[in-house]
């Protein structure tokens, strides 16, 4: 936190070095609010040529196959221009998406165990740099953006349900496996928060709507990175195989995230 | 009704007024200390209303035969080009040009009430000699054909063929031959033959109108000599060979041509591909014309021929100045060779005469001033006797005559503050020129180091000789340098010993001086920025770049800015417009956020401004005209006095120009590519190519008339969707650089 703080106050304390750029009708200050989301199709380049590319959500009292999910999340961003065509900012984003656990099989028996989609909240805190021409004037029009930042990825803390069938199901389009009580049963996540870094490249565009605000939207490029040391056995020994642990959540989590490359967002900023 | 009687009487006794005695209600030009052409009296409609406006009334009122898309095009064309001449700063109204050819005109169409309301004569400035009508009733006579008539005779004449023109729906019908014919049959023989053809009826019936008004034939074939002759200067008198020589100057007579240079033009040249027929074809036409017609009128002059000769005048010393802000320099010197005979102490001929040295000294020493000069081909009548000495003078040959004439200039008007500041320009441009060393220069004039040349020559050649021998190598080098050393006299260095009292003038050394050590300065600073490190330069470079339209200026005069927008790469006259009028409703709201005092002088604004307005966006477009015209050159504005009425008239000496241009051209070329090498990447470049497709140019240029040029410029070119907060935004950033201190 003081980090943050500090950071902040660099920002602040920049005007001398910002004085050649009026700014926004002479406001240097710049706060976008942004919601980014990513569509199926752009979510992950494998999941393009991945038919299982299937969660399993809870209906009722079954876990029925879904397909890719809607990844979304928010931003907010302070930045301040020190040149027309240079600016540092801070990032904070939210992101909200959902992984997805691959079945095991009781070791010595019958049943396979699937389970239900775990839903994740992801914190980022990401310094950047914006760039744009020479003819550019930040924080209006096109720029380009640049970032590095820390990921914080935490399981959302609720019961999530295994659901055990004696049939072996291959995750497809039409899975549904009715969730048998004496044989299912739930699960709760509250491990501690995985850590992952981000590098960004954005190319973001401000179009003025009035001297304070601007409408944002733009693409950007993420590369997730983050380590584990997971091998699945798949077999399940004791119920207690089944508790999700930091190295799975991780493995899954950069696997659902290391090809997310592009984003789309869009949002207000407020120039002050 | 009653307005319209008030004003109708107004008319008349304006008319009156010039009819009775030669003289208008405006001031008599005093051509010792002549002044521009300046618009009199209420702006006209013509000038006020928007062009869209004005297509839009033209599109209820069914003005034309035309129909649906045909009719539009027509009049989005015909309005904005003429528009575009109404608005160039150059057509000016109710100045005495102007009065006079309304008068002439009235005396045309004194039988048709009709169209006397319905013309309307306006004066452009311009030396090519031409008058045109326009579909919408306006008739252009440019100075430049005023100033080579010889009788009131021949404009009526000129008028006559114009308003013909008009009645006879000539231009409306061009258009509508050209689209009606086929593309095949749109050849430029084609489309000669149909004008020439429009041109024989505008010389027939315009004949009959000259003829109705009492006119004398004996003109008519003289009006076509005129036509014929008009791309000449407006008289044809040697230059003499002593023109540039004074008490310290001394040009040898071997510096200009040996030949004469005869008068190219015929009769019947070929008009195969000519928008009019050839002189001798018009001439045989209006010759058959006169027989039909009997009983002609004796009219010359129905004004006087002194009023005639009087505008004529106005017209011949308006052409110098047009000819200033063309940079055609050496023609505008062979017109106040002409005028100079009658007006020997006129300050505007020499302030012009000033203006035109300097301005051919600054592009001489850019090796660019034979771009401005004739062609040895092209050498035609008295004229290219000097164009023929400009292009024979060497660089220094030529810098030092420009200075030895700005200096003599200079000593005439020794109190004229637009002068001092043209010499001062011209000593700069000689510190700049490289070689032009003053230790080369003879401190003898040329007829002294003659006499020293040919006594030392006569008396003692042996002796010097001698002399010489016993010299070392590096004192004979030494003596072959020094000018002053009556054994280096050399003839076709004459100008080595025209400026022998300048290099002794304490002024002149202590300008100089001033001068060479900013450039000696300037220098170092360059040699400095050598050594200097990437980053250090990068740095410096981009300070340099943020001084560049820094000046401190809390008050601005901002001037109607240029702005395209493209569509399909064509403009879009009406976009473009209506654009142009926000860019100026912007400014004006950005500049009062920083409390600065804008004051806009723009075509929209002009209801507000009325005349004088119109005349100072005139002076101030004249100057920018200058600027593109020669943008090599630091030119000396050609209405500087005029300008600094204006600096007084608003409180500020600093001027903004802009112009705007905007298209909107994605690339999806790059969209196809990426598609067939990659699908999905399609839909990441096709976005981008939608988004990414706006090309927006920003140009600004701050005028310092205080300093008599450019203070500096700002350019932008972004790529984003065009709108009037983007437009403000850039227009805040330009503003507060303005009003900001230099760095």
């Amino acid at each position: 936190m003081k980090k943050i703080v500090k950071v902040l106050l660099m920002l602040v304390f920049v005007n001398q070095v910002s004085a050649q750029n009026p700014g926004y009708f002479g406001k240097k200050n710049v706060l976008d609010f942004s919601v980014n989301f990513q569509s199926p199709l752009f979510a992950n380049l494998r999941t393009l040529s991945r038919k299982d590319a299937t969660f399993l959500a809870l209906d009722g009292s079954n876990l029925i196959s879904k397909k890719d999910q809607f990844d979304w999340g928010f931003r907010f961003n302070y930045s301040r221009p020190l040149k027309r065509n240079f600016a540092i900012g801070l990032e904070f984003g939210f992101d909200y998406f959902s992984v997805q656990r691959e079945s095991r099989r009781e070791n010595y028996g019958s049943y396979n165990f699937y389970f239900e989609n775990i839903d994740v909240n992801s914190m980022s805190i990401m310094p950047k740099f914006e760039f744009s021409s020479d003819g550019g004037l930040l924080p209006m029009g096109i720029s380009h953006q640049l970032g590095f930042g820390v990921r914080l990825i935490k399981p959302v803390d609720k019961e999530y349900t295994v659901a055990a069938s004696e049939e072996y199901l291959l995750y497809s389009s039409s899975i549904n496996i009715p969730i048998e009580p004496d044989y299912s049963s739930y699960l709760k996540y509250d491990g501690p928060s995985i850590k992952g870094y981000t590098l960004m490249y954005a190319l973001n565009f401000r179009s003025p709507l009035t001297k304070s605000l601007m409408l944002n939207y733009g693409i950007r490029y993420t590369l997730n990175f983050m380590g584990s040391t997971y091998i699945n056995d798949y077999n399940v020994e004791n119920l207690s195989d089944l508790e999700l642990n930091e190295a799975e959540f991780t493995d899954i989590v950069r696997y659902r995230k290391q090809f997310s490359l592009i984003q789309a967002n869009i949002g207000l900023s407020l120039a002050f | 009704m009653n307005l319209i009687k008030l004003r109708f009487s107004t008319v008349c006794f304006v008319f009156l007024a010039i009819l009775l005695d030669g003289n208008s209600l405006l001031a008599q030009q005093n051509f010792n200390d002549y002044k521009t052409l300046a618009s009199v009296g209420t702006i006209p409609a013509d000038f006020t209303q928007l062009t869209y406006a004005k297509i839009k009334d033209d599109l209820k009122t069914e003005r034309t035969s035309l129909k649906g898309k045909n009719e539009k095009i027509f009049l989005e064309g015909i309005h904005y080009s003429i528009d575009e001449m109404l608005h160039s700063g150059k057509v000016i109204y109710g100045d005495e040009i102007t009065l006079y050819l309304n008068a002439v005109a009235q005396k045309i169409l004194k039988d048709d009430a009709t169209l006397q309301k319905e013309l309307r004569f306006y004066t452009l400035k311009s030396n090519v000699s031409n008058a045109f009508s326009t579909d919408q009733g306006i008739v252009f006579v440019t100075t430049g054909l005023i100033s080579q008539l010889t009788s009131e005779a021949q404009l009526a004449y000129i008028l006559a063929h114009e308003i013909s023109h008009y009645t006879e729906k000539h231009v409306v019908e061009t258009f509508d031959w050209k689209t009606k014919t086929d593309r095949s049959d749109r050849t430029i023989e084609k489309l000669s033959q149909y004008s020439k053809e429009k041109e024989f009826d505008a010389d027939k019936i315009g004949l009959k109108m000259y003829h109705a008004a009492g006119y004398s034939k004996e003109e008519i074939l003289a009006t076509f000599d005129v036509l014929m002759f008009s791309y000449l200067p407006f008289d044809e008198i040697a230059i003499s060979k002593t023109y540039f020589n004074s008490e310290y100057m001394f040009v040898p007579e071997s510096m200009f041509s040996p030949e004469k240079y005869p008068i190219k033009a015929v009769e019947d040249e070929d008009d195969s591909k000519s928008s009019h027929p050839n002189i001798k074809k018009r001439k045989d036409a209006a010759e058959k014309e006169l027989a039909n017609l009997s009983n002609w009128g004796k009219i010359v002059y129905s004004l006087g021929e002194e009023k005639f000769k009087y505008i004529r005048k106005i017209a011949r010393f308006e052409s110098i100045r047009n000819d200033v802000i063309d940079a055609n320099y050496a023609d505008a010197i062979y017109s106040i060779f002409l005028l100079e005979k009658e007006y020997p102490n006129s300050i505007y001929l020499q302030r012009m005469k000033a203006k035109s040295w300097l301005g051919m000294a600054q592009l001489k020493e850019l090796n660019k001033l034979n771009a401005t000069l004739q062609k040895a081909s092209d050498y035609e009548g008295e004229i290219a006797e000097l164009h023929f000495f400009l292009r024979k003078l060497d660089k220094i040959g030529l810098i030092t005559l420009a200075l030895r004439q700005v200096q003599d200039i200079k000593k005439l008007q020794p109190n004229d503050k637009e002068i001092q500041l043209i010499w001062e320009r011209m000593v700069k441009t000689t510190t700049i020129t490289e070689k032009f060393d003053l230790t080369a220069f003879s401190s003898l004039k040329f007829d002294e180091a003659k006499i020293e040349f040919e006594r030392i020559k006569a008396d003692t050649t042996q002796k010097v000789e001698n002399k010489t021998e016993n010299l070392s190598k590096y004192e004979k080098i030494k003596k072959k340098k020094n000018q002053n050393d009556p054994l280096n006299f050399d003839v076709e260095k004459f100008y080595l010993y025209g400026i022998a009292d300048i290099i002794k003038s304490e002024e002149f050394l202590t300008t100089f001086n001033k001068f060479k050590k900013e450039l000696d300065e300037q220098k170092a600073e360059e040699e400095k920025e050598d050594l200097l490190s990437r980053g250090e330069r990068s740095k410096l470079n981009k300070k340099e770049e943020e001084n560049q339209i820094r000046c401190d200026a809390q008050d601005l005069i901002f001037v109607e800015p240029i702005v395209y927008r493209y569509r399909h790469g064509q403009i879009d006259r009406i976009k473009s417009e209506k654009l142009g009028e926000d860019f100026v409703e912007i400014i004006e709201k950005t500049s009062k956020d920083l409390d600065m005092n804008v004051t806009t002088i723009s075509s929209s604004t002009l209801k507000k401004l009325g005349t004088p307005g119109f005349n100072e966006r005139a002076v101030l477009l004249s100057y920018l005209q200058q600027i593109t015209n020669e943008e090599d050159i630091d030119v000396f504005p050609v209405d500087y006095t005029l300008l600094t009425d204006i600096q007084t008239n608003y409180g500020t000496s600093k001027v903004m120009f802009s112009i705007l241009e905007h298209s909107y051209q994605p690339q999806f070329s790059a969209v196809l590519f990426s598609s067939v090498l990659f699908f999905p990447a399609a839909l990441v470049v096709f976005p981008l190519e939608i988004l990414m497709g706006n090309e927006t140019d920003l140009n600004v240029i701050i005028m310092d008339i205080d300093k008599g040029g450019i203070a500096g410029g700002k350019f932008y070119h972004y790529k984003e969707p065009l709108s009037n907060l983007s437009i403000g935004a850039h227009l805040y950033d330009v503003l507060t650089q303005v009003k900001s201190k230099p760095l």
